[in-house]
């Protein structure tokens, strides 16, 4: 499990409040990582898993915690979901690269959760915080775990 | 994420005012660090004008440095980059140890060296062969390249993790190490966490040396300047960490000199300020200047295999930068193997650092080129002035004239294509954005 973004960053937090949702439920076998460094760090987290599930904010004009959900592993993240990261490198990045590679896991899920703010400092916004604890849940079913 | 699409070639467009006069605007750079564009004016059929806009907004680093401690510099201004944050680290460090007179010892000064290593193999890898390779070989960004090279890619990538793990090893993390510190580190490394980089760094050389080879065999664009190379020198080694300032029209210079030959200024399309030689001319700093200035002290296989392709100063085609950044790769995992054989665990992490009321001065050369910090602080250790010079803003001068440089001859060629070679010359600096849009002097007009 793989969250994407920057804690102290508002909603960028959406991984990060994700994988706080995921403390103590996830079985051995499965890894939670944070990942703050763009693509490269993702690629990484990511080559040779068996499977993937990667948390990350979204800014595409929906009302705060929308949850968008994208089987990554049959197609690529949507255009309109382009990165904001160093060198112009983000998520859809870090996944066609894998894929490119031939090292993408053959299960990879993206959930995106809608924010409204990103400044440094700034604390999440209610309907992040309140979409996260869903996200988690989802995850845990797409996981095959049963809820706690 | 967000909604902004991000572009794989910068997007074009094309104002036509008259059919004697045009204008080329790229409006968002790609697979450059940070955000900015470029205008290339044309009258009658020539280049009448160059403005590389960097729009990326002012992030005044300097201003808010003001107050703080001085042991905070180094931690504070490596947040400047996520690509380069040992260099402003090291920058910060020199000149902050020169201000309260320290010099560091031998240990720390190698350890020091051996993380900047691994930095100059990240950002090398990351330029070489996911910037800078796909405009060589035809390929719209390194995703492309990857589908039909999927070997050479992963190996360049395994190349930039190594550079990781020494900044991890060393630094404490890989992006914006935290074991950093004015006076030398937090914490030493023990013995054996360096000797488990061993065999990936020897893994490393020999996939720069691959790298060499490869970038070698590219077809280079027809050009060359007369350039005035500024990069750091050292008598004992390749200047990383720290050095005199020296220049190919013969300035031999200590870093206390360097605004005495060198001024920032504003240019009115720029968020960046550009550097110029106080006579007014412009300058290139960064991998060739390094080479060209310093080969004779690059490490034996790097200068052997640069020799081998043909590479060898004075190397004036700036596109040929991506083999120079291939024999670099080779040279710093050469010298991250023999600082690594050679280390003694240091008896203290640090030497102590008593402030005083004085300036420091420090330089080193980040993966882009030479990079100036001054600071002067109080007695109570405060600062109260900080300046700071990356190297992008020092090269933006000169990737302008190398553009107007550049295109005249290829104004005939479609527009998509003269974008595409435009955006390639640029690459060259492998420019970050982030680090050049440090300062703005703002002016108010309130009537």
């Amino acid at each position: 499990v793989v969250a994407v973004g920057r804690a102290d960053c508002g909603d960028d937090a959406a991984g990060a409040l994700v994988l706080e949702q995921l403390a103590g439920r996830l079985p051995d076998r499965v890894t939670p990582r944070a990942v703050d460094d763009g693509a490269l760090g993702i690629l990484e987290a990511i080559l040779d898993c068996r499977g993937v599930a990667l948390v990350d904010a979204a800014r595409t004009g929906r009302p705060p915690g929308t949850i968008l959900r994208f089987d990554v592993a049959r197609r690529p993240l949507p255009e309109s979901l382009g990165s904001a990261s160093s060198h112009g490198l983000g998520l859809a990045d870090a996944l066609e690269l894998a894929r490119a590679l031939g090292r993408l896991p053959p299960r990879a899920r993206v959930w995106a959760i809608e924010g409204e703010r990103f400044e440094a400092g700034r604390p999440p916004s209610p309907a992040v915080v309140a979409a996260a604890s869903r996200v988690a849940d989802e995850l845990l079913a797409w996981l095959e775990i049963a809820p706690g | 994420m967000s909604a902004r699409r991000s572009t794989e070639q910068g997007t074009t467009s094309v104002r036509r005012p008259s059919a004697r006069s045009r204008r080329i605007v790229v409006e968002a750079l790609a697979r450059v660090e940070g955000e900015g564009g470029l205008t290339l004016h044309l009258r009658g059929g020539e280049v009448a004008g160059v403005e590389l806009r960097i729009y990326e907004p002012p992030r005044f680093f300097e201003g808010f440095l003001r107050g703080r401690r001085f042991e905070e510099c180094p931690d504070i201004t490596a947040r400047i980059c996520g690509i380069c944050p040992v260099a402003y680290q090291t920058s910060a460090c020199n000149a902050l140890e020169a201000a309260c007179g320290v010099e560091l010892p031998p240990a720390l000064a190698a350890l020091r060296r051996l993380l900047y290593c691994g930095e100059w193999i990240e950002s090398h890898a990351l330029h070489v062969y996911l910037l800078h390779a796909p405009d060589f070989l035809g390929y719209q960004s390194g995703i492309h390249l990857a589908r039909d090279h999927a070997q050479r890619v992963a190996a360049g990538l395994e190349l930039k993790k190594t550079g990781n793990r020494i900044v991890e090893v060393v630094g404490g993390r890989a992006i914006h190490p935290v074991n950093v510190r004015v006076g030398g580190f937090f914490r030493a490394p023990a013995r054996v966490e360096l000797d488990a980089l061993v065999g990936p760094l020897r893994r490393a050389l020999e996939i720069a040396a691959d790298t060499v080879r490869w970038t070698a065999g590219f077809d280079f664009p027809d050009f060359a300047m007369d350039y005035d190379f500024v990069a750091l020198a050292r008598p004992d080694a390749y200047a990383i960490e720290r050095g005199r300032i020296v220049s190919s029209s013969g300035l031999d210079l200590a870093p206390e000199e360097y605004e005495s030959h060198f001024v920032e200024e504003q240019v009115p399309h720029s968020n960046a300020l550009q550097s110029r030689k106080k006579d007014g001319g412009s300058y290139f700093t960064g991998p060739l200047a390094r080479f060209n200035l310093g080969f004779e002290r690059l490490s034996p296989e790097a200068r052997r295999l640069a020799e081998e392709v043909g590479c060898v100063p004075p190397v004036v085609n700036p596109f040929r930068s991506i083999v120079v950044r291939a024999v670099e790769l080779v040279f710093a995992c050469e010298e991250a193997l023999a600082l690594i054989e050679g280390y003694r665990e240091p008896v203290e992490p640090a030497v102590p650092c008593v402030p005083r009321a004085a300036a420091g001065h420090g330089v080193s050369e980040a993966p882009r080129g030479v990079l100036y910090h001054r600071y002067r602080i109080d007695a109570a250790g405060r600062v109260e002035e900080a300046k700071i010079v990356p190297p992008t803003a020092q090269n933006l001068r000169q990737i302008e004239l190398d553009l107007a440089r550049f295109a005249a001859p290829r104004l005939a060629l479609p527009e998509e294509r003269l974008t595409w070679q435009c955006e390639q010359a640029i690459r060259n600096y492998d420019p970050c954005i982030s680090c050049a849009t440090h300062f703005l002097k703002l002016d108010l007009d309130r009537g």
